[in-house]
Order: structure tokens, then C-alpha cells, then sequence
């Protein structure tokens, strides 16, 4: 039987894709967020004014 | 002329001579070719070799059946070549051009001493081994009208009912074949069998047929690979195994998919952390300050929920999440519409009084939150002038990576999928009986 070649490299998507997931809710990581992040040297909103 | 059988003998045995015990030698009374019978008192015609003419072997005389001028056809595996298949001996001692709607294809009859006779099909270069079925699996009268059949604990479809002829013969047969003698069979297909019931001047024969690979049969009857072309209607779908194998990867990484986020929903669950009601109209200029709000253990989604009546008008919230202790901040703007009316149809409305927006990945640590709301006339209407409701949730959980690493995972089992679906039905293009056919009409 020939090296299931397609299939190790679909389980390998599928893992990638399942540590993704992990990552993203241990990290409260939140696909298409609405929020813009601002470190205080780029800070220019509403805290400042 | 007549040939008496018993005047003929089997020539002796010489070193590197191709003939065989058991197989005796007449001459043809068409050409006085020599003519090799190689299934003595099993036979009952055979054709000759030079002139394909087909004789009758009818006890003790050969009598012509048909007289050829044709031109001969080479057949793949060369009559009198034995091979070994799956353990058995057989030796190739006839072949058929079979035709039906001007579509032709090979049949080779094998025999051995043991088992008797067996057949080899070659359509397309697609090949079929097929012994004989003693027993019918249904009653013949129903043959030809059964949408399927059962045998061997399988479900065959009908796939096709034609009527053939047999355009050239060579070699020898166990009945006495003429060219165009015609028959009128029924397939059906459980991949990679065939069930065949084929009914000629009252009387039924069952067969069943398995694909083989052309690379068996080449190694078998040491003869060139066949290639295939198109589908045969039970060739085994190359994809399925494939496909099994894919969407048992897919379903097991979904599974766990599921049990990642449900994990988290269950062990972090989401946290109400402030709930406040200010106006819309603000006494004093600058953002109303909200806070100062806890977060504690982990970096975590922020999630905020707006709620304002507006009714045909329109209400903006600037909003900055800041970060007490390093001034890091997270901003955005909600954007809240509603209008609503009469028209012909009747009452109408669009839009929403509340919204929700998500911020990710926001440490532990002490913040507040500053909200600068803003409102415009629309039409007849004026600025908003009423409460805002706000609510901070800690821990707010997002589907929204969960719905794209699923969706991920289903695409190449999707792909998969097509190319199966799509081979299936490339077997059945050629039967009158597809059960793609409503896809093929839309």
C-alpha cells in the first residue's frame, strides 16, 4: 500500500487547525474583533482628551 | 469436407513443441489448416486459425458451420496461452467479439481440466473474471424486470439491458457459436461485481463478473497492460477509500473541535463585570468614565452590549478601554440605528437598539472604560435624547474561530466528496438506468 501521503497532510491541517482553536480561546483571540489596540505611545482617543 | 474425428491423433510430443497432452489436431475442410482442439470431448465447435472458419465438432465429424474470409482479429491473450489467476491454471482456448449498437468488446474463454471453463472480459480495458452462477438468483421471468437484485449478500442495481452479437470467433467453445448469433442479457452492478443474466433461444445463464485489475491479468497471462478508458459500471471507485479514510480525520478533528471550545465555554465561563445606565445627554463635556473594572487571571474576549431605544434616528458611541496600570488601550465605535414607519405594505422597521461588540485578547488588569456617545437629526427626527444601557462581559466566548476551523476541515473532505460523486457518475453514463440522470436534466 502506497504512503497515504494526502491523508498525513490533511491530519496535519487538522491538527494545525485544533491548536489554533486552543490558542484563540486560551487567549481570548476573537476572529474579525472590532477593536483597534493602541499602546500608550499611540494613544491619541478619548482617555488623553 | 467432413473430417473424421477418429482418424485424428495428437502428434508426439517433441522438445520445445507447443502442443500439450490432451490436445488432438484435425485439419480444417475449408483451408486444410491445421486446427488445435485443445478441450477434447468438452468442445462442441472451434474455430480454425487460418481462416476462422468454425467448424462443428459433432462427435465423430467436423462439420463446417460457417465458412470466413475475414481478416482476424488479435485478441489480447492469444489462444492457447495459460496463465496463472489467483492460483489456478487456465489456459485461453477461445475468443469472442462480442457487439452490440456497433460497441464492441472481448471475451476469452479459459478452461481447466479441474474447474472447467471460465471467462475473461476486456471492455475498454477494463477486465472482468466471470464464473458461472448455477443457481438463479431470482426467477428468469423477473430478471429482466427487477430494478435490483440480491446475491451474495449484496444489492446489485440494474444497469443495463441491451442485446449482443457476436461479430468474430476464434477458438474452441462448449456450445456451437455462429457469428451473429445475438442474446439479450441483464446487468446489474454491486462494485466491484456484476451479476449478468444473458437469455438465447429459451434458456437463461447467470454469471457473475468481478473487476480485476489490468495489471493482474497482464501478470497473469504475461501480456501487455491493457489501459482503461472511461469508467467501467463496476469498477471499484478509487476515491473511496480515500474518502472513508478523510472524513473519519475530519469527524475525529471536529469532535475534538468541539470538545476544545465546550472546554473553555465550561471552565472560563463568561462574567457580567459592570452593568451601568447613563443619558445620551451629557451634563458635562468629555467621555462618560465607567469603572474602575477588575480583570483578573488571564487574557481573555471583552465583550460590550449596548442598548439604546432609538427610534428613526441614530446614536455613536466612541469607546476606549484603557488599561490603568500601562495606558494600553483598546478603541472602537458602536454604531446604533433604528427606523421604523408605515407605508402600503403596512408597518416596516430596520435596524436594531442594541449591539454588541468584542474585544480580543484584553489582559488582566485594572481598566475603565470611556464612552463618548454622539446623535444627529434624521429627517423630522431629532438627536437622541434617552438612557443608554451598557454591559461588560469578562471571559465573553466567540464562536467565530470555531466556525472557521470547522469550515477549514470540511473543505477537502468537500473536495473528496466531488470526485467520488463525480466517477460514480461517470459509471453510470453509459446505463439507461443512472441514478444521476435527474442531476444530468437540472
Amino acid at each position: 500500500m502506497k504512503f497515504p501521503f494526502k491523508d498525513v497532510v490533511f491530519g496535519t491541517l487538522c491538527a494545525g487547525a485544533l491548536g489554533f482553536l486552543t490558542w484563540a480561546n486560551a487567549n481570548g483571540y476573537v476572529l474579525f474583533g472590532q477593536a483597534t489596540k493602541h499602546t500608550p505611545q499611540h494613544s491619541n482617543a478619548l482617555y488623553h482628551k | 469436407m467432413d473430417k473424421d474425428l477418429d482418424s485424428v491423433t495428437a502428434p508426439a510430443a517433441s522438445p520445445g513443441s507447443a502442443l500439450r497432452p490432451g490436445v488432438v489436431t484435425l485439419r480444417c475442410p475449408n483451408c486444410g489448416g491445421t486446427v488445435l482442439v485443445r478441450a477434447p470431448g468438452k468442445s462442441l465447435s472451434v474455430a480454425c486459425q487460418s481462416c476462422g472458419s468454425v467448424l462443428d465438432l459433432n462427435g465423430r465429424d467436423v462439420a463446417n458451420i460457417v465458412k470466413y474470409d475475414k481478416p482476424r482479429i488479435a485478441p489480447k491473450i492469444p489462444i492457447g496461452r495459460r496463465g496463472t489467476f489467483r492460483g489456478q491454471t487456465l489456459e485461453c482456448i477461445g475468443f469472442l467479439l462480442k457487439e452490440e449498437d456497433g460497441y464492441r468488446w472481448q471475451e476469452y474463454l479459459l478452461f481447466n481440466p479441474r474447474i472447467g471453463f471460465r471467462w475473461l472480459v476486456c471492455d475498454a480495458g477494463h477486465w472482468n473474471f466471470c464464473t458461472p452462477i448455477p443457481a438463479a438468483p431470482i426467477a428468469g421471468h423477473r430478471a429482466f424486470n427487477a430494478d435490483s437484485l440480491d446475491f451474495e449478500a449484496k444489492k446489485f442495481k440494474r444497469y443495463h439491458i441491451g442485446r449482443a452479437s457476436v461479430a468474430h470467433v476464434e477458438g474452441e467453445f462448449y456450445w456451437r457459436v455462429r457469428r451473429n448469433d445475438a442474446a439479450t442479457s441483464c446487468d446489474f452492478v454491486a462494485p466491484p461485481y456484476m451479476v449478468s443474466v444473458e437469455r438465447s433461444e429459451g434458456e437463461m445463464v447467470w454469471t457473475r463478473l468481478e473487476y480485476i485489475e489490468p495489471g493482474e491479468i497482464a501478470e497473469s497471462f504475461k501480456i501487455t497492460e491493457t489501459i482503461r478508458t472511461g469508467a467501467a459500471a463496476n469498477q471499484p471507485n478509487p476515491h473511496d477509500a480515500h474518502s472513508k479514510r478523510v472524513n473519519k480525520i475530519a469527524l475525529l478533528t471536529a469532535a475534538l473541535a468541539v470538545a476544545v471550545q465546550l472546554y473553555f465555554v465550561i471552565a472560563f465561563p463568561a462574567k457580567q463585570v459592570l452593568k451601568e445606565s447613563f443619558s445620551s445627554v451629557l451634563k458635562e463635556p468629555g467621555p462618560v468614565t465607567l469603572g474602575p473594572i477588575e480583570f483578573k487571571h488571564r487574557t481573555a474576549a471583552v465583550e460590550l452590549r449596548t442598548y439604546a431605544p432609538v427610534n428613526n434616528t441614530w446614536l455613536d458611541i466612541d469607546a476606549e478601554l484603557v488599561n490603568t496600570d500601562t495606558d494600553e488601550s483598546y478603541e472602537f465605535t458602536q454604531s446604533i440605528e433604528h427606523y421604523s414607519g408605515v407605508d402600503s405594505d403596512g408597518a416596516w422597521s430596520e435596524g436594531s437598539t442594541n449591539l454588541s461588540s468584542m474585544i480580543a485578547s484584553v489582559p488582566k488588569g485594572s481598566y475603565v472604560l470611556l464612552l463618548q456617545p454622539s446623535s444627529g437629526a434624521y429627517g423630522s427626527y431629532g438627536p437622541y435624547k434617552g438612557p443608554i444601557d451598557v454591559t461588560l462581559i469578562r471571559d465573553a466566548h466567540s464562536w467565530s474561530a470555531f466556525l472557521v476551523v470547522l469550515g477549514t476541515i470540511a473543505l477537502y473532505p468537500l473536495f473528496v466528496f466531488v470526485r467520488r460523486r463525480s466517477f460514480a457518475k461517470r459509471q453510470w453514463e453509459n446505463s439507461e438506468y443512472s441514478p444521476y440522470a435527474s442531476d444530468e436534466e437540472d
